[in-house]
């Protein structure tokens, strides 16, 4: 069993908490990944759980063991780090096979493992290697497999991608997404990427300011954000936010922003009525790919046209984002087809898609929907 | 020498918690009349003036036990390195650079590189456990010397690191550090920075490669906290701004800036890796997870405030400086 159980963990530095009521659950088997900006306790969050920070307050239980006290190294756990290094005299099966001789593992089963996880890396070929030898990407399978040999309860991924390039990432992401399906361990793993955190995350726990902003899946991270910061950390380019007031009008709830009046749909005003948000200050939130630039779409939305100047216009082959001002006194970001020409400097016509809009209460900065 | 030196420091606390006359006599030398006197070692005493009360006598005695805990033993039996141990702790007890006995010469009869090991306070049974790991590690090559409880030296010869390649060495030293580190977290277990300094052929030469050393990692703490290596031959410049006195250094912020931006920790990490990158925009903004809009207008906000251009060389060259100094009296 290798569910984690981190009750009200904190983690104060002199008067400095790096990590603020940290209570989280985590499955058996499942791939957890704590992303947050530079500073938000991700790490510090890991390193607790590795044995490496002590735990200032709260509790930290592995299957049904309390291991605030436990030394990293009866902990069962593995780690590979962002600074991950091969051990340089060492030929790529020693390093593998290091860990398990000095905990005096037999010859023939450190032989079985060393081969086995050479096999799923596919290094095989490379055993004999010294490091030096190796690329980027070979160099990092080296230090999974350094940890697979481990056959841990649970691994600790601390940025382990963010030194190779970004062709190799992807690729690696890939590798160590379906590593978890074939290992069936407990992974947690942190990241600055939210592509990383989207794509390999069963779950994922936004961070910031050592507080848990959201844990929830990648789905419903980005479709429901719990809060303004979720909403503008997740999502590349990030969601547009505007600000405004929520206003009633024959019958219908609006949103009003400085050069933007759009009608709520009528289940989405029915919350905002009931949370009795009508007439406050708000935020409304739109993702770029929310807006559209489809004529169609534009005919059957009439209560959500708005037009706006083009300033610029990225062009990345399959779509175009386009750097809107007008709406408010902060470029709008519109991903749309890149095929549809437009001309920088011009006005061009869009609509919101209003179903999918989101409403953040102005004071709180908490997510209505 | 050393014994004159341990005599006096604590000749000075008795007298400072006493408020009376102590002295330090040979066995030999009759004790003088109403005068309290305590053994200190096969050869002294110590002689205290005016008569003591029980409380004063008990005082003394305390500070005898912690004394006689604390001292430093000379160097001058067993092992090798139980001796190359004691000996470096001479030299910090001395302050100077005393001549190494013998056999911690022959200890050097091979070139050896000192790593600085700096780790949380071990535990005896946390120190054998490292030195097991390092040990097995370097094949039994390396000698692991325990500086103080959260300080440890690794000595390691030359010729393990590079065989007959002596090409490259520094990057040589580098990834042997890297190793070093990543072998002690997930093996130890215990959290871990290393600095490394080239190779030291003659044993008198340690000290100051040590002392070397405690620099380089205080300057790396400061500069750069996050890296887990750091190595003597990188900190130039840190190490010649160091020697700029605090007024010239306000007067140098001064004058760039009149907005401190040094003081907004996001601006200073994405100006950090904007210069680390070259001034390369895509790959700053890759490497710090950000879109590219983010940096320029990061970038853009800090021309309109301060009038620096960071993609303009001349003004690369000042916001460098500027980060640089402004940590040193943070």
């Amino acid at each position: 069993m290798a569910e984690l159980k981190l009750k009200h963990i904190y983690k104060h530095y002199g008067g400095v908490t790096a990590v603020n009521d940290f209570d989280l659950e985590i499955k058996d088997q499942e791939f957890l990944v704590l992303v947050g900006p530079s500073g938000c306790g991700k790490s510090t969050t890991l390193r607790m759980i590795a044995g490496l920070e002590e735990i200032s307050e709260g509790e930290l239980v592995i299957g049904d063991r309390l291991m605030n006290d436990v030394p990293p190294k009866d902990r069962d756990i593995a780690m590979v780090f962002q600074s991950y290094a091969l051990y340089p005299h060492m030929n790529v099966y020693q390093n593998m096979a290091f860990g398990l001789k000095l905990r005096k593992f037999k010859k023939d089963e450190i032989d079985r493992r060393v081969r086995e996880a050479a096999k799923i890396l596919d290094i095989e070929h490379l055993l004999n290697r010294k490091p030096k030898a190796l690329s980027g990407g070979q160099r990092q399978r080296v230090a999974l497999g350094r940890a697979i040999v481990r056959e841990p309860q649970v691994f600790l991924m601390d940025e382990p991608l963010s030194n190779l390039d970004a062709k190799l990432r992807v690729q690696m992401r890939t590798e160590i997404s379906k590593l978890h399906q074939r290992l069936k361990t407990t992974i947690i793993y942190v990241t600055h990427d939210q592509t990383e955190a989207m794509t390999m995350g069963d779950r994922i726990v936004v961070m910031k300011d050592g507080v848990i902003q959201q844990a929830d899946t990648p789905t419903r991270i980005y479709h429901h954000p719990a809060n303004v910061f979720v909403a503008g950390f997740i999502g590349s380019p990030s969601m547009n936010f505007i600000q405004g007031r929520l206003v009633e009008k024959a019958g219908a709830v609006h949103f009003r922003g400085s050069s933007l009046d759009v009608k709520i749909p009528e289940g989405k005003a029915k919350i905002l009525r009931q949370q009795e948000m009508v007439g406050k200050q708000v935020i409304f939130g739109i993702r770029p790919e929310d807006i559209h630039d489809e004529p169609l779409f534009l005919d059957s939305t009439p209560d959500s046209c708005f037009t706006a100047k083009v300033e610029v216009a990225e062009n990345m082959g399959s779509e175009m984002y386009l750097y809107l001002s007008g709406i408010t006194d902060q470029w709008v970001t519109a991903r749309v087809n890149a095929r549809t020409g437009f001309t920088i400097g011009n006005e061009v016509k869009l609509a919101l898609d209003m179903n999918k809009v989101h409403v953040f209460d102005k004071e709180t900065e908490t997510a209505v929907f | 020498m050393l014994r004159e030196r341990e005599f006096s420091r604590l000749v000075g606390r008795l007298e400072a918690a006493l408020g009376k006359r102590v002295r330090v006599l040979r066995d030999e030398a009759p004790p003088p009349s109403a005068i309290d006197s305590f053994q200190l070692d096969g050869r002294h005493r110590l002689s205290v003036a005016g008569g003591l009360t029980e409380q004063e006598k008990a005082l003394i005695c305390l500070f005898l036990g912690e004394w006689r805990q604390n001292r430093v033993q000379e160097p001058d039996s067993g092992e090798p390195l139980a001796i190359l141990e004691k000996w470096l702790k001479l030299t910090e007890v001395r302050g100077g650079l005393p001549h190494p006995p013998p056999s911690v010469e022959e200890l050097f009869r091979k070139e050896r590189v000192p790593f600085l090991a700096v780790h949380p306070a071990l535990s005896g049974k946390r120190m054998s456990g490292l030195k097991r790991v390092v040990s097995s590690y370097f094949e039994d090559q390396a000698w692991l010397v325990p500086l103080n409880r959260a300080e440890s030296l690794l000595l390691l010869p030359l010729s393990f690191i590079y065989g007959e390649d002596t090409k490259d060495q520094k990057k040589g030293l580098e990834e042997t550090a890297q190793g070093l580190v990543e072998v002690i977290i997930t093996e130890a277990g215990e959290d871990v920075r290393v600095v490394v300094h080239p190779a030291v052929g003659e044993a008198h030469l340690l000290p100051r490669a040590i002392a070397t050393l405690r620099e380089v990692w205080r300057i790396g703490r400061t500069h750069r906290p996050a890296d887990p290596v750091y190595t003597t031959w990188q900190f130039s410049l840190e190490k010649l701004l160091e020697s700029v006195d605090e007024e010239r250094v306000n007067q140098f912020l001064a004058d760039v800036s009149s907005t401190p931006f040094w003081e907004d920790e996001e601006l200073c990490q994405t100006l950090e890796a904007f210069l680390e990158q070259d001034l390369n925009v895509s790959e700053t903004a890759r490497r710090m997870f950000i879109h590219r809009n983010t940096l320029i207008y990061r970038l853009e906000r800090l021309r309109q405030e301060s009038g620096l251009d960071a993609r303009r060389f001349e003004d690369a060259v000042r916001i460098r400086l500027a980060l640089r100094l402004s940590r040193l009296f943070r």
